[in-house]
Formats: structure tokens, sequence, C-alpha cells
């Protein structure tokens, strides 16, 4: 049972998130610019890392946040955990 | 008559006689007496039969270690299984039943598995049962009767167990010396400490020691510490209180047995507790288990423990023998020797695998009158249901051989001990490494994963000064490492005792012909013996694993606390390997078995999940309206008048809403509050539609698609203000769509300004649907409902008798109908209100069937009975909701190859030919008339009712190119193999042009 | 607003429950079912924010993670931009003065979410049943609050006083759970509920 420490709320049991994958999967800013195989890597491909692995998690049971947690997939040790940057897309403006 | 109970000793109280029984025989005992010492005490041999070849077998250890005394205690609801003799503390009344043995233990048919135990070594489930495959079943009957595993009870438990979450700075684990000194020394220095021991008593090894501490007996030396550890108000003393379970992060659970020592079942009590512990800190000291020494015959009714020999003599006043012989090959075990001829015993041999040295054991066991024999081994036990005598062998430790000759020896008691191995089990669950020690000959705690430290003989430390040193410095670091003032104490004045290192005898005979000697146990709980590892190892298993499952070595309920060690030793030997290779077998909770009761806790019955009901619930409850659980609420299913049937509810209900007025509580729809001036943006991606291009005081049906075009969920939403919306979601997906909603938003998009708050309780939907909600609904509100003013898809603001409510004209029926929301705590006031009010048109409530009927009628679907996950927008026929213009999460995903096949499914209708048959729910289609090899199957049903207002049976269906093929005909197939022959049709069979919720 | 229309969630809990034997409960729970919530939403790092909210309100919006305000109401932190304020102020007084210009967005959440107070000695070690969180003496201090679990519901818990005296605040839909968990959890140690009107 892990302990995850919230950004906001602090250190809280387990319980008390919910998990969201992978992170630092970034929605394509053109979707239809893409092919299927590309967007078929985006949709679907994971990497599954066996060791240090960043993950999104939620504090769903406190302040609904959505954070970064970097944890060993191997020994199950959450190494930080940061708030998500509040920054805009860089968005490319077609010439 | 307790035959064995000695005059006087041991810390039971004889003034309290308790009776009990053993397979319907009646015994004595006292208070303080375990179920095994009582039944020792009695002189009780034989209290088992051995798993597979149902031999007799008798007590062999005093605690958690024990692998032959697993007993049913009690009867009907409250009877437990695989209970253990030597934990089970006796009370008045108690009733035990051995588990294996038919017709008796003492003459067990099944006993014919020994002679012919060729037929059962190690996989033999593997090899004998195989064939015929289908006979399976049979032999499974039988072998499981075989086995005698206890029995579940079949009533209700009516015990009461509860958990309790707590957070300490040190979670100590054994109350032996190393763990008092642990505990009195962090508890001394300020830190919040939490104590625990299996026992009833705190003490462990001490509570059977003969030996001095600061001058007092140890049962006394433990008592005054133990009032200075109850002093202390940050310390907490936890007895029979099992730590069976250390998980990630410090995270340890304790089950603590509060009234099993007090009588079967104890009215108003808590039975059993689970402490669920955060530690910044642990402490293991668990102690170390006796190991057996293995040579043929170990198993006879008879043969005990040392280290259970003490504890029944000095703890229980129970002499288990008169002419003991123990056979060691260490020093700790001659005090039992000491103990049996200082108790009484006529005449004591010893018999050591080790050439004679000096040593203060040797010495006082000769001072005592015992006699001994260096250099000899035990090489076989005489005796079938109860031990009679030993064959005795010269031992030759340089070669490790025992001679062929032996010297048979009388005797009524055979002690024997292998030397100790620490109890590393909670130090391995945490994650931390053990380490074969080769001085010590056992495993030892290497490494740690957690904050966790192992003291005491569970980390090898086997002398008394040693370990209460151990304790003292442990103590004072965990006290250090959490920054408190250390409180030092003085180390207690012990005896220094000499002591020769002991020698390992893994296999008294090791000869190669080994296989063809009497067995020679190494678990007894699952009857596996040295040959079985040797058979292991021929056909081809060498990793401890493997070899594990194989033999089943260390998979009983003992979990191999005696007989694992040697096992892995035998290998080892078996493999011309140092043990160190061979390495541990996995340690996993739960350290002794839990019982179900105490895992459930108060969570059953109607705590076992939240039950959520809307404001309006008191009206359904007095209406005597059937409720459905729809995630984790109770809605109404339908409203039965008088006595009707389900059927006929439905059938009025659906007519008195079509023809004049039907009125439902939706309170259950998740309700989501979106604003924010990039309110738009952010929906624009959420919704397929056009969500920029809603004027203020539009609704909308909105579908949200995961981002592999595939629907998720779906609802109405409204635009309130230009940077304000109101989403609804469904029933069961209120809390998913939530935490998705805001995972886009914080994660993909923050720096967008959009805040989503739920509104699901705040307010109450009451749908108000037919051709008459607007009449009736006009007398109440001052907004001008009329069809130009008010048209569908619009909402407003208004009031109900002074209350503030939304208003919106949206319709999951096809009928002229309006939503209206409320503040909760008005909800059932204003139902009450337009229940009053449409009584002139007979307003009918209706439940969720009937909403299920009206919205199949028009071929709304119901997101997760229609789709699953595998339906986009356009296999369900809403493809005119999705927008080419914009991007949206799952656009991309509708263009791939496979979302634009041309034999996707699709939803359409189904009409049965007869016109009369409901086709189950569920059900296949296929081709009436099916091709050779296997049947095509293009899809299935997903909702099916009669339908009152048509008068006949109508279903949806998920079709391959169901499009294409309207008009066709297939055939049902549901679960009973029943056929029934179908059209496929359009999906909506009511109103085809919708006219009716535009009613003007 | 006339009492009788309304209808409170724990109404029926209320009118079912029937004290225990135990003379001197060790816990008592009150149920305040007739209070204001208003839900208050908007950026931390807008100055314009902060001052309107606390114009509007006439108290300051507790910044510190996880702690709560008390002046005319009880402003309780939820999450980086989200606050709860429980009143017995007329809502509709303070949603008039909000300014369409700010980015200040607040939810009426009356009726959707239900108060229990609870004294006593024992309430640390009742709430220990059913939370994760460490709620123990020095650990959980006055002024502080936590959105946690309490068993299978989500609650808000705020420390008031040393007597102690905890606020719970639940989503109505879970109030009858909660209620029926501290009425069974509590029976080890006496326990009382009475509604406040």
């Amino acid at each position: 049972m892990l302990l995850i420490k919230c950004p906001w709320c602090g250190v809280r049991d387990e319980t008390e998130f919910s998990y969201g994958g992978e992170a630092g999967i970034e929605r394509p800013l053109k979707p239809e610019d893409l092919n299927d195989q590309e967007w078929a890597d985006y949709l679907f491909m994971r990497k599954n890392t066996r060791g240090l692995f960043l993950e999104q998690w939620n504090h769903s049971l406190g302040c609904r946040q959505w954070f970064i947690v970097e944890r060993n997939t191997v020994t199950y040790e959450i190494i930080a955990t940061s708030k998500i940057k509040n920054e805009a897309p860089d968005i490319q403006v077609d010439a | 008559m307790q035959i064995n109970r000695l005059k006087s000793g041991g810390q039971i109280n004889r003034d309290k006689t308790l009776r009990f029984t053993f397979n319907g025989q009646s015994y004595k005992g006292y208070l303080g007496d375990t179920l095994a010492s009582a039944l020792l005490a009695n002189g009780v041999d034989i209290v088992g039969r051995s798993f597979k070849y149902h031999r007799p077998r008798g007590i062999v250890g005093s605690g958690a270690e024990e692998p032959n005394a697993i007993f049913q205690i009690g009867s009907g609801a409250t009877t437990e299984a695989g209970m253990r003799a030597t934990q089970v503390e006796l009370y008045d009344g108690l009733v035990a039943k051995s588990e294996k043995g038919w017709p008796s233990l003492s003459f067990d048919i099944a006993e014919v598995n020994d002679w012919c135990s060729k037929l059962f070594g190690a996989g033999f489930y593997y090899k004998t049962f195989m064939y015929p495959a289908k006979f399976w079943k049979i032999y499974e009957y039988f072998l499981r009767r075989m086995a005698g595993l206890g029995a579940a009870p079949r009533e209700p438990d009516p015990d009461y167990y509860n958990h309790q979450n707590t957070h300490c700075d040190v979670l100590v684990v054994g109350a032996g010396p190393a763990g008092l000194m642990a505990a009195l020394s962090a508890g001394k220095s300020g830190a919040k400490v939490i104590i625990a021991d299996d026992q009833a008593n705190f003490g462990g090894s001490l509570l059977a020691s003969k030996e001095l501490i600061e001058g007092l007996t140890a049962d006394k030396w433990v008592s005054s510490q133990l009032q200075m550890l109850e002093e202390l108000p940050n310390v907490t003393c936890l007895s029979r209180s099992t730590v069976f379970g250390y998980y990630d992060y410090n995270f340890l659970t304790i089950n603590e047995r509060c009234t099993n020592h007090l009588s079967e079942f104890t009215e108003g009590h808590v039975r059993q507790k689970l402490w669920r512990v955060r530690a910044k800190r642990v402490v293991l000291a668990q102690g170390a288990f006796e190991r057996p020494l293995v040579f043929p015959n170990n198993d006879r009714p008879g043969v005990m423990l040392a280290s259970a020999v003490s504890n029944y003599i000095n703890r229980y006043g129970v002499l288990p023998g008169k002419n003991p012989i123990l056979f060691t090959n260490n020093d700790s075990a001659y005090q039992a020797a000491i103990d049996m001829k200082i108790a009484g015993a006529k005449s004591v041999l010893v018999v050591d695998s080790r050439s004679e040295q000096p040593s203060d054991m040797v010495d006082e066991a000769r001072n005592n009158g015992i006699e001994l024999q260096f250099d000899a081994v035990i090489r076989n036990v005489i005796g079938h249901t109860k031990v009679k005598g030993v064959e005795i062998s010269t031992y030759d430790s340089g070669s490790n051989t025992c001679a062929a000759q032996a010297t048979k020896r009388t005797c009524d008691l055979l002690i024997y001990s292998g030397g100790w191995s620490p109890a590393v089990h909670l130090h391995s669950q945490s994650g931390g490494i053990n380490k074969w020690d080769d001085n010590r000959h056992c495993f030892v705690p290497h490494t740690t994963k957690q904050a966790s430290f192992s003291i005491g003989s569970c980390n090898g430390t086997w002398s008394l000064e040693d370990c209460l040193k151990e304790g003292i410095a442990c103590g004072r670091d965990v006290a250090g490492s959490l920054n408190l003032k250390v409180n030092d104490i003085n180390l207690p004045i012990t005896k220094k005792i000499k002591l020769n290192p002991m020698m390992p005898l893994w296999q008294v005979i090791a000869e190669n012909s080994v296989e063809n000697l009497p067995k020679q146990f190494l678990d007894y709980q699952n009857d596996t013996t040295v040959s079985d590892i040797y058979l292991a190892v021929r056909e081809g298993y060498t990793g401890i694993e493997h070899v594990k499952r194989y033999t089943a070595l260390g998979f009983g309920t003992d979990q191999g606390k005696l007989g694992n060690i040697n096992g892995m030793a035998i290998l080892a030997i078996a493999l011309g390997k140092p043990i160190a290779e061979i390495g541990t077998t996995t340690f996993r909770p739960a350290y002794t078995p839990v019982s179900f009761g105490v895992c459930a806790g108060e969570d059953i019955g109607e705590m076992f999940e939240p039950t959520r009901k809307t404001a309006i619930h008191d009206f359904h409850t007095e209406s005597k309206a059937p409720f459905e659980i729809v995630g984790q609420w109770l809605r109404p299913w339908y409203f039965p008048k008088d006595d009707e049937d389900m059927s006929s509810a439905v059938i009025r209900e659906c007519l008195a809403t079509r023809s004049s007025l039907g009125i439902m509580d939706a309170s259950t729809l998740g309700k989501i509050d979106v604003c924010g001036k990039d309110a738009v943006t952010f929906l624009e991606k959420i919704y397929t539609h056009d969500v920029a291009k809603m004027a203020v005081g539009q609704c909308a049906y909105g579908v949200m698609l995961g981002e592999d075009g595939m629907i998720k969920d779906d609802g109405v939403m409204a635009r309130l203000g230009e940077n304000h919306f109101y989403l609804t979601t469904t029933t069961g997906g209120a809390a998913t769509v939530m935490s998705w909603l805001e995972q886009w938003l914080q994660t993909e998009w923050p720096h967008l300004t959009v805040y989503l708050t739920s509104l699901t309780d705040q307010l109450s939907t009451i749908a108000l649907v037919g051709p008459n909600s607007r009449r009736v609904l006009q007398k109440l509100v001052d907004a001008d409902l009329s069809n130009d003013n008010f048209p569908f898809m619009k909402t407003c603001k208004s009031e109900i008798a002074g209350l503030k409510v939304d208003l919106f004209r949206v319709s999951f029926s096809g009928e002229l109908a309006f939503e209206i929301n409320v503040n909760s705590n008005f909800a059932l006031y204003i139902w009450n209100l337009l229940m009053v009010t449409g009584r002139d048109f007979e307003i009918t409530p209706y439940g969720t069937e009937t909403m299920h009927v009206l919205r199949a009628e028009k071929g709304f679907i119901i997101v997760g009975q229609d789709t699953d996950g595998s339906i986009n927008p356009h296999d369900a026929g809403l493809g005119w909701l999705v927008s080419k213009e914009k991007d949206f999460i799952g656009k991309r995903s509708l263009e791939r190859v496979d979302s634009i096949r041309s034999d996707r499914k699709q939803l359409v209708g189904l009409l049965s030919v007869d016109n009369k048959s409901v086709i189950p729910e569920g059900a296949q289609l296929i081709e009436k008339k099916s091709p050779s090899g296997p049947t095509p199957m293009y899809g299935h049903v997903s909702s099916s009712y009669f339908s009152p207002v048509l008068g006949h049976p109508i279903a949806l269906a998920l079709i391959e190119s169901g499009r294409n093929r309207i008009g066709d005909k297939l055939l049902a197939i549901s679960s009973d193999a029943k056929a029934i022959e179908v059209t496929i049709a359009k999906p909506i069979f009511y109103d085809p042009k919708g006219e009716r919720q535009h009613a003007k | 607003m006339p009492n009788e229309i309304k209808g409170f969630v724990l109404d029926d809990f209320i009118k079912k429950y029937r004290p225990s034997n135990s003379t001197s409960p060790e816990i008592n729970v009150s149920i305040k079912p007739d209070v204001n919530y208003l839900n208050i939403r908007g950026s931390v790092n807008d100055r314009n924010f902060l001052e309107h909210a606390e114009s509007i309100l006439q108290q300051a919006l507790p910044l510190e993670f996880n702690t709560f305000t008390v002046g005319d109401h009880h402003i309780y932190w939820l999450g980086p931009n989200e606050w709860l304020v429980v009143t017995d102020f007329d809502l509709d007084s303070i949603l008039q003065k909000i300014s369409k210009k700010i980015d200040l967005y607040a939810t009426n959440q009356t009726g959707g979410l239900t108060q229990l107070i609870l004294r006593g000695n024992c309430v640390r070690s009742l709430l220990a049943r059913g939370c994760t969180l460490d709620v123990s003496e020095g650990n959980f201090l006055i002024g502080q609050c936590a959105q946690t679990g309490l068993s299978k519901a989500g609650i808000l818990l705020a420390l008031t006083d040393s007597s102690p005296s905890f606020n719970l605040i639940v989503r109505r839909s879970f109030a009858e759970y909660v209620g029926l968990w501290l009425e069974q959890s509590g029976s080890e140690f006496g326990i009382n509920f009475v509604q406040e009107h």
C-alpha cells in the first residue's frame, strides 16, 4: 500500500488516489495531419517501463488534482511527485 | 484424568477448571492452558492424521509452527476450521474435532495409502489422476475429502469484527526479550510505540525460561517490564495480536483476537480486530523456530521439539513423557532434558551427534543425573501410534556417516532439536533479502528494503544477553533516527552461559539408499519426505520454487515454518550445491491464517457498499416501488398499483405517459457545472457537436468519445451563459466522466481557465413527461412555456412556489416533456406539488423500466447497454452529431481504417416475425439457414421490450452492416437455445418524425 | 422560506434513530442540516479574484492548503482553485455582489451537502476506524481540514476546537451511509445523534 505525496495535500494513503497511466503523452496538436500509424502510436503505444517511470495520479478523494509521480515500477519506490506545469502548448501557426 | 499434569508449576490457574471435548470425548484443563497443553495433560497422543498417507500424528510444537494439531473448533455458525491447538486458548465448553481420520483417529482406513505409498510420491496428482480426463471431478471429490481441510460454516457469522487504522513511530513485532527492550527504549524516548505479540502473554521465550534476569525469575522480570511499558502513555501493548502482513511503505496488518479465548461466541463484543498500521519504523523481533531433525519415522506421535517440551513443562505444568530421549545437534535443546528431569522424568537420555566439548549446558545436564551419549544419532523410531523406542547408532561427524549397527532403547517421548531458524517471514514480506550464514547455519536478514530492523533471534542472535543488548540499541537508534531525545535504559544483568556451536545435521542417514528407508518427513502438514525431494531432482527440478510446487514442501497453512529449511538443505545435498545457492522461497502474507470475518470487518450487509438515495426517495418507498441499483443509487423500478405485477404496471405507466402525463425521478443523472472563460474551447474538444454554435439557453444532446473514437458517455448539455454550461452524464458514469474531464483539463490543457463542479447531489431532477406536461407545469410557473417561447431543446430559469428552478424542454421518451432541476432540499415538496397539480390528468409516476421502454420505442441508446466500448457514433446512428469542422477527442480515430469498415456492427431495430415473442436480450443473431462449418454470428440483441403503445415486441440490436440489411430475416438464438425469427428494422419504432416531442 | 417544505437528507435517519442505553455517550453527533453552501472557484494567482472574493464574503479565502478560516462563515480550502463557504447567510445576497468582470465563479451547493458535528473524547478513535488519514492529536490540528475517505464515502473533515470537535461535511447521497457507519462503529464508545434546527 503506497504512500503518495500529493503536491497540495501532502502524504496520503494510496486509497485516496486513482491512477491515470503514463505521463507526458502529448496529444498531437493537429491529429488530422497524422497517418494511421502515427495516430495509433499516440493512441495505443505505452512504454511499460521496468524501472523509473513517470505516471499520472489523481488525488480523487482529496483535492481532485492530477499530478505527476516518478515511481520505480520494480520496487514501488516513489522518487518524486510534482505539479503539472500550467503552460499553453506551443502551437505552430501555418504560414 | 490429567495424567500428565504436574502437581505444581506453570502459569495456569488451577482453581479454574475448564471442560472441553475433543472428537466427542470430554476432558478437563485449566485456565491458561492452550488446547494443545490440555490435550497433552490428558495424555492424548494422536491428534490428527496426515494429509496424504493418513499416518497418525501427535503434537510436535507449541506455537505457530505446529503442523499436526489442526482442528475444527466449535460448531454451527461460529465454527472455525484450520485452528492450531497450540494457539487456541482453552475456554469452558470448547468443542474441538480433528479434521482428518475416518472412522477414528486411532484407526484410519485411509492409512492404506501409507502401505502403498510408492503410488503417492511427489506429483502423484498429475501422474495418477490423468485419465480419463473427465473423471477428474470424481477424483477431486474424493481427494478433497481425504485431504481433510476442515469445513466452513453454512450459516452467516454472527460475530462482530472491525478495523482500526493507526499511525505510529515504531511498531515492534514480538514481545520477547529483544522486542520488550526495543519497545521500552523507544517508548522511554517518547516515541509512539505499538508492540504486538501473538500470544496471550508477553515474554516470548522467557515465558518458559529458567534464567534469572536482574535477580528475578524470567516471568517476574517480564511482568515488571510490561508494567513499565503500560505506564507509558505513548505505548500501546497488543497481546493475542499477530502481525500477519508487511506491505509497502511500512504498512502492516495485525489480527487482534479479542474474545476468541473467552468462548466460541461472545455477544456484544468485538471478536477480532484488524489493525492497519503505518509505522515510521518497524522493529522485527519475532524470534525463531526450532528445526526438527530428519530421520526415519520422525513423525510418530510422541516426537516433539525441545522448545515445546520446555514450554509445556514450565508454562503449563504438563510433563509430556516419563522416559524421554533427547536427540540434538546443539546446546540449547539440553534445557528440555534438564526441565524434564527436574519436573520428574524417571530417566533422561541425551543423544548428541556432536563430540563432547566443555559446555555449561552439558555440565548442568550431567549434574542433574542425565545420561549423555555423544557421537550418536537416532536412526529410526519404533512404535506406530506412539513412540515406543528408538534405534541409536554411533555417528562420525567428520565423515558424516552413521554406523550400520544400532542399539534399541525404549522411551515414551522423543525430543529433538536441529537448531534454530530465524523467523524471517515479515522481513522477507517487506522486500528484505536473506542470506545463508555458514557459521550459524541459518538464513538471517541481510538487506532491508523498508525502514525496518531485525533484532534478537529472528536476526540469528541467540544468547539472552545479546538479545537484550540488541533490543536496547535498536530502540535507541530508532528514537535517534526520529530525532527524539534518547532516554537510555540499562542492560539487565543476566548470567553468562558458555555454549558450544551447533553442528549441522540435515540428514541422519545420507546413504544413496535413502529412498528405501522408512519415510523421513520434512513437511508434516503436506507429507513431504526426503525421497520426494530426491524424486523431484531426478525428474529434472532444480530450482527451489519448482521443487516446492512439485513436492508441496511448505504449501500447508504452516507455510513450512518447520520443514522448509531442512527441505532446502536436502535439495542442496541432492544437487551437490551449497545451501546459500539454493535460496529461500517467497514469503507471502498471511504469516498465519486469518479469518474472512476480520478481513471483511464491518463492511458487510447494508454497509457493504454505500446506498445512495435521491431526495424523492420517501415518495418511492411510500408507493411501494421495488428498487433497482444503478451505480450505488436506488432507483424505483416501477410503481405497482394494488397488487399489480411488473408487466401490468409497466404497460399502465407507458400508456399513461404517452397518452396524458407521467412523472419520473431523474435525480441520479450526473450533473456538472462548467464555467470559466475557456469553457467553449474546452467543451468543443469534449463533445462531437458544435458547442460554439449553441446559443445561450440552447440545449443539445451530446456524446463524448474516448480518444479511440468509441462512445464513452452521453447526455443533454445546455448553454446557460456565454461561459457557463451545464452537462449531464449517465447515472453510472458520473464520477468517471468528471475525473476524465479533469484529467484532460489539468494534464493536457492546464492553460485553459475552466472550472468543473459537480451538482449531482445539489440538484434533483424531475421529468414531467407526456402530452399534458405543459398544461400542468404552466399552472405552476410564470414563465411562458408555449412552443413559440419555449421550444424543444431550450432551457430557462423560473420559479415554482417561490422556489428557483431550472426548466429544460428535453425528452428521453419522445413525448412533449420538461425536466425540472431544483435544490434537493425542496425536491420532494416540488414532486408532491406536481403530483397534486397533475391529478386532473391522472399523473402517473414511472420507474426505470418504463423509462427504458419509452426510450427504446424511440431508438434512444443507453450507453453501456446498447454500446460496449466498441461502438462509435456512426455505428450507433449518431453520425449527425459529429462535427466535420472542428477537432474533438476521438475524431481522428473515426477515420482509422478500422472505423470506416463497411461491415462494422450498427444499431438497428428488430421485430419478431410472429409479432408476439419478446426476444431475450443478449440473443445472438444468425442466418436462418446456416452454412456448414462455424455459424457466423452477426451481432446481438442489446435492448428488448414489449411496447404497450405499439402492441408488439421491439428490440434494438447491433448487427454487422445492419443498416444495409433492413428487412432481412435472421434467427435470434438465446442462451436457452430457443430460436426466434426476427426482421431487421429501423431503430425508431414510434413517432419516427419526432412530432410529439416538438408538440406545439 | 417556510421550513416544512424543506426535506433534509438525514431526516429519515434521525426519525429511525433510537438512542442507545448508554447514559453518558462518549461521542455526540449533531446534524446541522439547514446551512448554506457555496463553492468558489478562481485562480490564486489572480489578485483581482482574491480581493473580490474577500469583498463579497467579507472574509478572506484561506490560501494555505488544507486549512479553513472562521469569520462570518467557515471557508474551507478544497483545492488550489476551489473553496467551500459554509454559512448561515442568505446566498443570494452574496451571489448578487459577484462581478461578471472578474474570473470568480460561484456554485450554490446548498442541499447537496450535509454537516455533522462530532464531539467527544473518543471522536479521534472513532474516525480512525474509517480514515486512513492520521487524525490523532498532534497530527490533525485546530484550523486544519482535509478531504479524505471515511470507510467507503468521501468526506471533508475539519477540527474546530480541542474538545475535540470535528466538522464532517459529506455529499447528500452519502450522508445516510456515513450516519449508519458512525452509528455502527460508534456503538463501541457510546454515540448519540441529535438534529439541530
